[in-house]
């Protein structure tokens, strides 16, 4: 089964989509989008994590008995999560504010630890980090979607930049949990459409 | 190769043991590196913040003051402007906010009122409990002290407007500040 490298990195972004089409990492996904900028900064940073493990399991996967396996992705993952908590606070400390709490749950993001076990494990480092790239940028761009159509009708604005705050009345629920339910559910509905159709 | 039982058992202890030495050498070493840079950042938002309460002065100290009876520390800024004491700010916290501690710098003027005060660090949420950051939450409590304002939300019986749908938020601000007001009696003479 050799896939073009190509196709590797490019399914994680569009047609294996992991949260909009394989529907992994919901949780960090509802909790952050509160605004298109903490979308596009707990993206990057599961990006960051993703690619990291990705590569470090493809490199160790024949020194790791299977039975142990599951630990050992885990505490690699963890260790990638904590470098970027500490990285985060002392270079980006407004990002490592807005995101809280939040970064140290990218170590419980199904995604990571998803890729770990059905790819990284078996695959080469070169193609293991292609695929964390891909998966890490469909996981961005599915953040600040939702981040953007929550930051817009629940205040106003889209990455702070004022749109219709002001001039419309912001829906508050929006911002908070029920909004995330409410839009992304639009979303994977309008994605489902698509894909129908497509077929 | 088959391994008895009690080999492969060692394997997986090596190999787990091995993996978290690696983990936790390589986490320390970043950490060693960055501390330095995490604790001037922290300081240095204390004395922004400290600038941002207390506007009539042009520098702020950093002083600290031990309670008599107590091995506690009251760390605290003075506000000089020509050589005389402008006003104080002092750090207090509440642990009752939404999403846990809510740590605030107020700022105090020479009768002992509040002039401002700036939130360090919260869990609030966005969009709704980080408004109480915001001037139309924070101008309220200009000029207010001990003496002449009600430190309750206005659903409690007391002076404070409430931040919509933030209430504990409002609540947890609202405490923090009281608290704040309390803890200056210790340090400047003349504050109850």
């Amino acid at each position: 089964m050799k896939q073009s490298k190509w196709s590797v990195f490019t399914r994680g972004i569009i047609k294996e989509n992991p949260v909009l089409v394989m529907l992994l990492g919901l949780c960090p996904t509802l909790a952050v989008t509160t605004s298109a900028f903490n979308g596009l900064g707990m993206g990057i940073s599961a990006t960051f994590v993703l690619v990291c493990s990705n590569f470090v399991v493809s490199l160790v996967k024949d020194l790791i008995p299977n039975k142990i396996r599951i630990p050992c992705f885990i505490v690699i993952i963890a260790s990638f999560v904590t470098l970027v908590d500490i990285l985060l606070s002392a270079y980006i400390p407004d990002l490592h504010k807005q995101l809280g709490i939040f970064i140290p749950l990218i170590v419980v993001n199904c995604i990571i630890l998803a890729r770990a076990e059905a790819f990284a494990s078996k695959s080469k480092f070169s193609v293991s980090m292609l695929d964390g790239l891909g998966m890490g940028i469909g996981f961005t761009l599915a953040l600040v979607l939702l981040g953007s159509i929550r930051e817009l009708l629940g205040a106003g604005t889209i990455f702070g930049f004022t749109i219709t705050a002001g001039k419309l009345l912001p829906v508050l629920i929006m911002i908070m949990p029920p909004g995330a339910f409410i839009a992304l559910g639009f979303i994977l509905a309008t994605v489902k459409k698509i894909e129908a159709r497509r077929a | 190769m088959n391994l008895r039982k009690s080999e492969k058992t060692f394997v997986f202890i090596l190999v787990l043991v091995t993996i978290s030495a690696l983990s936790a050498s390589l986490i320390s070493i970043v950490y060693a590196i960055t501390k330095p840079k995490i604790e001037s950042i922290k300081r240095q938002a204390l004395i922004d913040a400290a600038n941002m309460v207390l506007p009539e002065s042009d520098e702020v100290v950093k002083k600290t003051k031990e309670i008599p009876g107590s091995a506690e520390k009251i760390e605290y800024f003075e506000g000089i402007k020509s050589s005389k004491i402008t006003g104080y700010a002092f750090s207090t916290e509440d642990n009752k906010g939404y999403g846990g501690t809510i740590q605030l710098l107020m700022g105090i003027d020479e009768k002992c009122n509040i002039t401002g005060f700036q939130i360090i660090q919260h869990a609030e949420t966005p969009g709704l409990g980080d408004q109480a950051g915001k001037p139309f939450f924070k101008k309220q409590f200009e000029g207010k002290g001990l003496g002449n304002f009600k430190f309750l939300v206005k659903q409690d019986g007391g002076d404070v407007d409430a931040i919509t749908a933030a209430t504990i938020t409002s609540r947890a601000v609202t405490r923090a500040l009281e608290d704040g007001l309390k803890k200056t009696g210790s340090v400047v003479a003349g504050c109850k």
